[in-house]
C-alpha cells in the first residue's frame, strides 16, 4: 500500500469537515493547507429551475381556508414539497424547501387557528415510484417555518385531523412503511400540540397502518379510521389482509371499536383492502366508506353513524386501484354531494347512489379535493397533472400553471444551440424543452411528444428530426419532432414466448460510438441499427429469471392491479462504453451486473464480485467510464427492501473487483438512483439520490451535497453533463429540470487549490450571446424558467467567507486598462460574479427625459481579457476569453465595424454632453452676473440676452419639454440616442445608412456648436471687459479637455454625475 | 492526526454552543460585533455614497442619508438627473425626473414600506423590544451550503426579516424580507458583505438585492461612508407643494 492509499484510509472518517492535505504532507503544513470540502465548497455555482409547470406533477394532498374574502391554499406535492398561495392560486411559492424530504402525504390547517399548519410527510398513494417521508411537521406561522414534530419512522402519512375546539389535540393517520414492516404506524394522538404522541390505534400486524381518518367538525370527538394491511415489493403489491378494517372512536380517538359485517348491518365480509372513509361535515351521522373487499366492494353509506350501511355505486372507477385513489370528500354543506377522486373525478349528488364524471379538461388520476366551505363553487383538486381550480362547483377546471413539481425520471440533451432538454415524467408523457429561450423558458417552450408515463427520451443521433420516447413497460416509439408522426417500435416476443419482461422504467440507451444505434432492455438486450425497423436480440436472459418474481398477474391483493409497475426480473440499466463499443454493461432490477466485452457475443454476470452488496439489489445505474474501458460505476437501490441507504461501487478491471464508494460515510442521504462521471475529469463524480445531488471531486472518496440556489431535497433521478456547454442537467422527480450552468470550475477543485486563501478559476470561453427579446406577459399565474446567464461568469474560490473589507474584481483589457469593476459574492467555496462585458455608459447631457438607449455602454469586442481579484493585500489574475456567439452569421471584422460605429456615436454623445455643459455654463454665468448688475445697466441686459441666446442654442441640441408626457420632441441628443441604441442592438456589420446618419448627426451637432462658438467669440470679449470694470469675474467657456478630465474623475454628466439633487437641479432646464 | 481531532472538537463545540444561544444573546452578539451599543448610539447621522450596478451594464450613482430618529433621503442619479426618495418621519415623498416629470409626489404604501425599513436608523435588531419587534432564533441554517445562524425578526407592522448571521463574526450576511402588502407577500433577498468600521461601527460596503432565484440581481458598492455629518432636517422635509392645503401648482423642492 502506498502512502496515498494509506492516507485515503483515514480520510473518509474526516469527511465533510476536514479533508486535510496536510495529513499526507505532514502536520507542519496544517496551518496553511487545511480546508473544508463540503456543501459550501460546491454550492456557489447557481442552479436554475426550468420547470416545467406545463405538465406539472402529482399533487397528493391539499387544504385551504378563506379569511376576509381571500383564499389561502396549501398544496402537498407527491414529491415536490409544500406550496402556499395566499391569493386563491394566482401565485404559489414553495415553503418546505429547507426540510429533509419533499414527499407529502397530508396537509391540514388548524380550523381554530389558520396560522398553525400540519404536514404529514411521505405520500400515502403508494404507487411503485412513491417517495418517503420522515414524520409530522408543524408550522405555527402560516407555513413559513416548520418543525419536525415526530413520528419520524412513519415513512408516510395519509391524514391529519386537528380538533376544531382544541388545536393541541391532533390525530395522525400513519400509513407506515410500504416496503417492510414497522411499528410506527396506525393512528397516533397528541394532546399537547405535537410534543408527544401516543399510538391510539395499532394495526393487527407489522404491515398494517392507517388508510384514512375522517370526522366532522360538528362532532370532532367522533372519528372513523380505516386500517390498511398492505405491502409492496419490487415484483408485487398486496392491498388487503387481516389487518384491514374500519374503526370508530367516540372519545376523540382514545378508544376505538371496529365496525364490520359482524356488528354493523350491510357491510361486506372480510377480507378487505383499503377503505376510504368520509363524514358529511354538515351531518355527522352520515358516513361514507368506499370499501375494497373481495366480495361486495363499492361505496357504502350509513345514516346512523356506522350502525347500518347501504351499498351505493360500485362502478368500475369506484372500485379499481384503491391504493391510489382511497379518498372521498363530502361537500361541506350538502351531505349528499360527494367527490370520488379516481382516474376520473366523480361526483354524486344523490348521496352516493350514482356518480357523474366531472373531470372536464383536467389531467386525471385525482387524489384530493378541497371545497371552500364559504363558497362551495370554489373547488380545488389535485391530480397526477398538478392542481386544478373550479369556480363552478367542480364542473370545469383551470390548470394552475405555476407549480413546477414535475416528476422526471430521466433527462437527455442534444447538441442544438441552445440545446434542448428531453425527458419523460411519471404519468406525464415525454417532453422536449428549451434550455434557454428569449424572454425565459415559459411553459409554452415545452412540447409533449408522446404519451403515457414517460421515461427515457433521446434525439435520434442518426436522424435528429426524430426522437425516441417511451411509455411504461418498454412501449418505445420513434416520433417525428415536427409532424409528431409516431411509430411504435417496441420489440416483440418470439414464437411461443410468453412475454418480454420490460421494466416499468425500461432502459433505452443511445450508443456513444455509433450514431443512431439504440438499445432497449427487457430480460434480453435488444439493439437496433436501423431506427427500430429491426431489433437484434443480443443477449440471453440477463436477469435471475426468478419465477417467484414473475407473478404480476396475481399482484394487487384484494384488487388485482397489474399495470407493469411491478414487472421484475428485468434489465434496468444499459451502458455502452464510450471507449470501446464492444463493451456493454447491463444492470438488472434483481441484482445482476452483466458485461460483454465482445460486442454481445458472450456475457458475464459480475454482480457476485461486489462484496458487501446484498444479493438481488436493484442495480439502479451501471455507468461505463468515459475514460477507461475497464472502469465502470454502479449504484444499487434497496429501498424496495426497506433499506433507504445509498450504495455505489467502482470497478477498474471490467467488473472482476469492485470498490465501495463511501457514500454513507460522507453523509449522502437517500437511496441512490444514478451516478455520473464528468465529461472531462474522471475524478469528478455526481450521485443523485432520493434526497438530492452529491458531488465528489476525488473519485468518490468524499462527497458534498449541492445546496446552491435553494435546491430542495428533491429526488435526483438522472444527470447529464452537457459535453459542449459543461452544464449539469438534473432530472428531479418532483421539482422538474434544473441546470447548473458550466460546472467546469468543479474540475479545478484540487487539494492544492482548496488550500489557497482565494483564487480565480478558469472557465469555458465566454460567449457573447445575441441580445434578444421574446416571450409575452402571461400574468402572475404562470411559471417561467430562468435563462442561462448572458453575462460573463467569473468563478473564484475562497477558503473562508469574506466578511471584512473589500473584495474587488476588476476586468482589464488587452492594454491593462480597467474596463469594469464587478459586483461579487462573498461565500466560502466557489463563487460566481457576473460581468456585463460592457464599457461604462456614455455621458449624456440632462434634458427633459432620460436617454434610455444610452444607459449602457457598448459591449466589448471579443478577445482575451484579464480578471483581477484583489482580496486584502493579495491579488489574483486569470484570463477570460470572450468570443462571438457561434450562431453568428457575421464575422469578428463585422463586429469590430459595429463596435467602431457605436464608439463613434458614443463619442458624439460625450461631445454633445460637453457642449451642453459648456453652453449651460455660459448661460448660468451670465445669469449670475446679471443679477449682480443694476437693473438699468446696459450690461445687465447684455448678459440676459447672452443667456437667452445660449438657451436658444441649447434647445437645438436637447429636448426641453417637461411634464412627463409623450412630447415627441427630438433634438440631436435624442437622435443620437436612437442611433446608438439601434447600433448596439445588433452586433453584425452596421448598415451604411447608420454610418451616414452618424456622420450627419455629427455635422449637425458641430453646426450648433459652431453657432455657440461664434456667439461666445463675438460677445464674450466685450462682456468680460464690462464685467472687469465692475470687478466681476469674467465668463469663460468650459474647454472640452477640462470637461473630459472631470468626466474621468467621475464628476461629469454621465452615470458618474453628481450624487445629490442640488436645489438648482430643476433650473437646469 | 492530533490537529484534525482538535479542529473537529472545536467545530462541534461551536455547534453546541450555537444551539444553546437565545435570540436575545444573538442580537446582543450582533450589536457587539458591529461595535457595541454605545458606539451605535453615538452616531446621529450617516451619509453613504455608492455605485449601483443593476446588471447588464446598467450603473448609476446612489446615496443615502439617515438622521435620527427616523429620517432618510435616498438618491439615484443617472445622466445628470437625480431621483429623490425621502421620509420625514411621518410622510414619504419622491421626485422621479427620468420620465420628464420633476415635481415631488407622495409615495404610495407599497414603496413606503421599503423606505420605512431604511428609515429605521439602527435597524430592527437594536432596541427591538422597544420598537415592538419580536425576535426568534431558528437555529442553524445554510446560505449556499455554508453555515449560518437564522433569526426571525417580526416587525411591529407584521413584516418579517430573516437574518442569517455568520457564526464566526455574528454579523449578518443575508436578509430575507417578507413584506405583507394588502394581503400579498412581497419577498426580497439582501446579501451583505465587505464590512468596514466607520465611527467605530461596522457597516456593510457591499449590498446586493434580488429574489431568491437571483439574490444578486443588483448591487450597491459603497464608495464613501460618513457618520455624524451635519444634515439639515430640510433635506428630508416634505416639499411645500405636498403639504396639506398647498396649491396645486405650488413650489418646487
Amino acid at each position: 500500500m502506498n502512502a496515498r492509499a494509506r492516507c485515503s484510509q483515514f480520510l473518509p472518517k474526516l469527511s465533510l469537515w476536514l479533508v486535510a492535505a496536510w495529513l499526507c504532507a505532514g502536520a507542519q503544513a496544517f496551518a496553511q493547507a487545511a480546508y473544508k470540502y463540503d456543501a459550501a465548497t460546491v454550492s456557489g455555482l447557481p442552479a436554475r429551475n426550468i420547470g416545467s409547470a406545463m405538465m406539472s406533477g402529482r399533487i397528493a394532498a391539499l387544504d385551504g381556508v378563506e379569511q376576509d374574502g381571500r383564499i389561502t391554499v396549501f398544496v402537498g406535492a407527491a414529491s415536490g414539497g409544500v406550496w402556499k398561495s395566499v391569493n386563491g392560486g394566482t401565485t404559489y411559492r414553495p415553503v418546505f424547501d429547507r426540510e429533509d424530504v419533499q414527499s407529502i402525504g397530508a396537509v391540514t390547517i388548524d380550523p381554530s387557528n389558520p396560522k398553525t399548519v400540519w404536514v404529514g410527510t411521505g405520500e400515502a398513494w403508494t404507487r411503485n415510484s412513491v417517495s418517503v417521508g420522515d414524520g409530522v411537521y408543524k408550522s405555527t406561522d402560516g407555513g413559513e417555518n416548520w418543525t419536525n414534530a415526530g413520528l419520524k419512522d412513519s415513512e408516510r402519512i395519509a391524514k391529519i385531523l386537528v380538533d376544531p375546539n382544541d388545536g393541541n389535540s391532533v390525530l395522525v393517520c400513519a400509513t407506515g412503511h410500504l416496503w417492510n414492516d414497522n411499528d410506527e404506524r396506525g393512528v397516533f394522538k397528541s394532546s399537547d400540540g405535537g410534543k408527544t404522541w401516543k399510538k391510539v390505534l395499532a394495526g393487527a400486524n407489522g404491515s398494517t397502518g392507517c388508510g384514512l381518518l375522517a370526522a366532522s367538525r360538528q362532532e370532532p370527538k367522533t372519528i372513523y379510521a380505516s386500517m390498511w394491511d398492505f405491502r409492496r415489493q419490487g415484483w408485487t403489491f398486496r392491498s388487503g389482509g387481516p389487518g384491514s378494517g374500519l374503526f370508530k372512536s367516540t372519545d376523540g380517538g382514545d378508544h376505538w371499536a371496529e365496525i364490520n359485517d359482524g356488528n354493523a348491518k350491510g357491510l361486506p365480509p372480510k377480507p378487505w383492502g383499503r377503505t376510504a372513509v368520509a363524514v358529511a361535515p354538515s351531518k355527522p351521522q352520515v358516513v361514507y366508506a368506499n370499501i375494497e373487499a373481495e366480495r361486495g366492494r363499492g361505496l357504502y353509506r350509513s345514516d346512523d353513524g356506522g350502525a347500518t350501511w347501504t351499498k351505493g355505486d360500485a362502478s368500475n372507477f369506484m372500485v379499481w386501484r384503491p391504493f391510489y385513489f382511497g379518498n372521498l370528500i363530502v361537500d361541506p354543506r350538502d351531505e349528499n354531494k360527494i367527490f370520488k377522486p379516481d382516474l376520473i373525478l366523480m361526483l354524486s349528488t344523490d348521496g352516493g347512489r350514482s356518480f357523474n364524471v366531472v373531470s372536464g379538461g383536467a389531467h386525471g388520476d385525482f387524489h384530493d379535493v378541497w371545497i371552500n366551505p364559504k363558497n362551495p363553487n370554489i373547488v380545488i383538486v389535485g391530480d397526477d397533472g398538478g392542481l386544478w381550480r373550479s369556480e363552478d362547483g367542480g364542473n370545469l377546471w383551470k390548470h394552475q400553471l405555476n407549480l413546477p413539481v414535475s416528476q422526471f425520471y430521466h433527462v437527455s440533451t442534444d447538441n442544438a444551440d441552445p440545446y434542448h432538454v428531453y425527458g419523460g415524467l411519471q404519468d406525464n408523457s415525454s417532453w422536449v424543452g428549451d434550455s434557454t429561450y428569449p424572454g425565459g423558458i415559459s411553459n409554452s417552450r415545452w412540447e409533449n411528444m408522446f404519451g403515457g408515463d414517460g421515461f427515457w427520451m433521446f434525439e435520434d443521433t442518426g436522424d435528429p428530426a426524430y426522437i425516441y420516447a417511451e411509455a411504461q413497460g418498454g412501449h418505445i416509439g420513434r416520433v417525428n419532432r415536427y409532424t409528431h408522426e409516431t411509430r411504435d417500435i417496441q420489440p416483440l416476443p418470439n414464437y411461443g414466448e410468453k412475454k418480454l419482461r420490460f421494466n416499468w422504467n425500461a432502459p433505452i440507451h443511445m450508443s456513444p460510438n455509433e450514431k443512431g444505434t439504440i438499445y432497449i432492455g427487457a430480460q434480453f438486450l435488444f439493439r437496433s441499427r436501423d431506427h427500430g425497423q429491426s431489433w437484434d436480440r443480443i443477449s440471453p436472459d440477463l436477469t435471475t429469471n426468478d419465477p417467484e418474481k414473475q407473478k404480476q398477474e396475481e399482484s394487487g391483493g384484494v384488487t388485482v392491479d397489474n399495470s407493469s409497475a411491478e414487472m421484475n426480473t428485468t434489465i434496468n440499466s444499459i451502458s455502452e462504453s464510450p471507449k470501446n463499443g464492444q463493451i456493454i454493461w447491463v444492470g438488472t432490477d434483481d441484482g445482476n451486473v452483466q458485461i460483454t466485452r465482445d460486442g454481445a457475443k458472450t456475457w458475464a454476470n459480475v454482480a457476485g464480485n461486489i462484496s458487501g452488496q446484498e444479493k438481488n439489489s436493484w442495480a439502479s445505474t451501471v455507468e461505463a467510464s468515459r475514460f477507461d474501458e475497464a472502469t465502470a460505476y454502479a449504484t444499487f437501490d434497496r429501498h424496495t427492501f426497506g433499506d433507504m441507504k445509498p450504495y455505489a461501487y467502482k470497478t477498474t478491471d471490467y467488473g472482476k473487483t469492485w470498490t465501495a464508494l463511501p457514500l454513507l460515510e460522507s453523509g449522502v442521504r437517500g437511496y441512490a438512483h444514478v451516478i455520473k462521471e464528468d465529461a472531462v475529469n474522471p475524478n469528478l463524480l455526481f450521485v443523485g439520490t432520493e434526497f438530492g445531488l452529491w458531488i465528489s471531486i476525488d473519485g468518490g472518496q468524499h462527497w458534498a451535497q449541492y445546496k446552491g440556489s435553494n435546491f430542495p431535497a428533491a429526488a435526483v433521478r438522472d444527470i447529464v453533463v452537457h459535453p459542449r456547454e459543461n452544464d449539469l442537467v438534473l432530472a428531479t422527480h418532483g421539482r422538474g429540470i434544473w441546470i447548473i450552468d458550466d460546472i467546469s470550475p468543479l474540475r479545478a477543485l484540487t487539494p492544492e487549490l482548496m488550500a489557497k486563501a482565494a483564487t480565480l478559476i478558469p472557465g469555458r470561453p465566454v460567449i457573447q450571446y445575441f441580445q434578444v427579446n421574446g416571450g409575452w406577459p402571461e400574468g402572475d399565474e404562470s411559471f417561467s424558467g430562468n435563462n442561462r446567464p448572458s453575462d460573463a461568469q467569473i468563478t473564484y474560490y475562497q477558503k473562508a467567507r469574506h466578511i471584512f473589507g473589500d473584495l474587488k474584481i476588476e476586468v482589464l483589457d488587452q492594454n491593462g486598462e480597467v474596463v469594469d469593476t464587478v459586483p461579487n459574492s462573498k461565500h466560502r467555496g466557489l463563487n460566481r460574479a457576473s460581468w456585463s462585458m460592457r464599457l461604462k455608459a456614455p455621458a449624456v447631457a440632462p434634458a427633459a427625459t432620460v436617454l434610455g438607449e444610452a444607459a449602457q455602454g457598448p459591449r466589448v469586442l471579443p478577445g482575451v481579457y484579464t480578471v483581477k481579484l484583489t482580496k486584502g493585500d493579495n491579488v489574483y489574475t486569470e484570463t477570460l476569453n470572450v468570443v462571438l456567439d457561434p450562431r453568428a452569421k457575421f464575422s469578428v471584422e463585422d463586429r469590430k465595424a459595429q463596435f467602431e460605429l457605436e464608439m463613434k456615436v458614443y463619442k458624439l454623445l460625450e461631445h454633445m454632453t460637453w457642449s451642453v455643459e459648456a453652453i449651460e455654463g455660459v448661460r448660468k454665468a451670465a445669469n449670475e452676473r446679471a443679477a449682480k448688475v443694476p437693473e438699468k445697466d446696459p450690461l445687465r441686459s447684455q448678459l440676459q440676452q447672452l443667456a437667452g441666446k445660449c438657451d436658444e442654442i441649447r434647445s437645438k441640441i436637447v429636448a426641453t419639454k417637461e411634464g412627463g408626457m409623450i412630447t415627441g420632441e427630438e433634438r440631436i441628443r435624442e437622435h443620437l440616442g436612437q442611433l446608438y441604441g439601434s447600433i448596439d442592438g445588433y452586433e453584425g456589420r452596421p448598415a451604411d445608412y447608420q454610418a451616414a446618419r452618424a456622420e450627419s448627426l455629427g455635422q449637425e451637432l458641430e453646426d450648433v456648436i459652431n453657432d455657440f462658438r461664434k456667439l461666445t467669440q463675438k460677445e464674450l470679449a466685450g462682456v468680460n471687459a464690462s464685467l472687469k470694470k465692475k470687478k466681476l469675474d469674467a465668463i469663460s467657456v468650459l474647454a472640452e479637455a477640462d470637461w473630459q478630465k472631470k468626466r474621468e474623475a467621475g464628476a461629469g454628466s454621465g452615470a458618474s454625475t453628481g450624487m445629490r439633487a442640488e436645489p438648482g437641479m430643476r433650473e437646469i432646464d | 492526526m492530533r490537529h484534525a481531532v482538535i479542529v473537529l472538537i472545536a467545530v462541534s463545540c461551536l455547534s453546541v454552543s450555537a444551539h444553546a444561544q437565545t435570540a436575545e444573546e444573538l442580537v446582543n452578539k450582533n450589536i457587539q460585533a458591529k461595535g457595541g451599543m454605545e458606539k451605535i448610539k453615538a452616531i446621529t447621522s450617516v451619509r453613504m455614497i455608492g455605485k449601483f450596478d443593476g446588471g447588464g451594464g446598467f450603473t448609476a450613482e446612489q446615496s443615502q442619508e439617515n438622521k435620527r430618529p427616523n429620517l432618510v433621503r435616498e438618491t439615484f442619479s443617472l445622466q445628470g438627473m437625480t431621483a429623490i426618495t425621502a421620509y420625514d418621519g411621518t410622510t414619504g415623498w419622491r421626485i422621479r425626473p427620468f420620465g420628464g416629470h420633476k415635481d415631488p409626489q407622495l409615495i404610495g404604501e407599497d414603496n413606503l414600506r421599503d423606505l420605512l425599513l431604511d428609515a429605521d436608523f439602527d435597524g430592527p435588531l437594536v432596541d427591538y423590544k422597544e420598537k415592538g419587534n419580536t425576535v426568534e432564533y431558528l437555529g442553524h441554517d445554510t446560505v449556499d451550503g455554508d453555515d449560518a445562524l437564522r433569526l426571525k425578526v417580526t416587525l411591529r407592522n407584521g413584516d418579517i426579516i430573516y437574518y442569517f448571521l455568520d457564526p464566526d463574526t455574528n454579523l449578518e450576511i443575508r436578509k430575507e424580507v417578507q413584506e405583507f402588502i394588502r394581503g400579498s407577500v412581497r419577498e426580497s433577498v439582501v446579501e451583505l458583505g465587505s464590512y468596514k468600521a466607520v465611527g467605530g461601527v461596522m457597516f456593510p460596503f457591499s449590498i446586493s438585492q434580488g429574489s431568491k432565484d437571483n439574490p444578486r440581481a443588483q448591487t450597491t458598492t459603497v464608495e464613501k461612508m460618513e457618520v455624524n455629518v451635519a444634515i439639515p432636517d430640510s433635506e428630508f422635509a416634505l416639499p411645500a407643494s405636498l403639504k396639506p392645503g398647498a396649491k396645486a401648482d405650488a413650489g418646487k423642492k
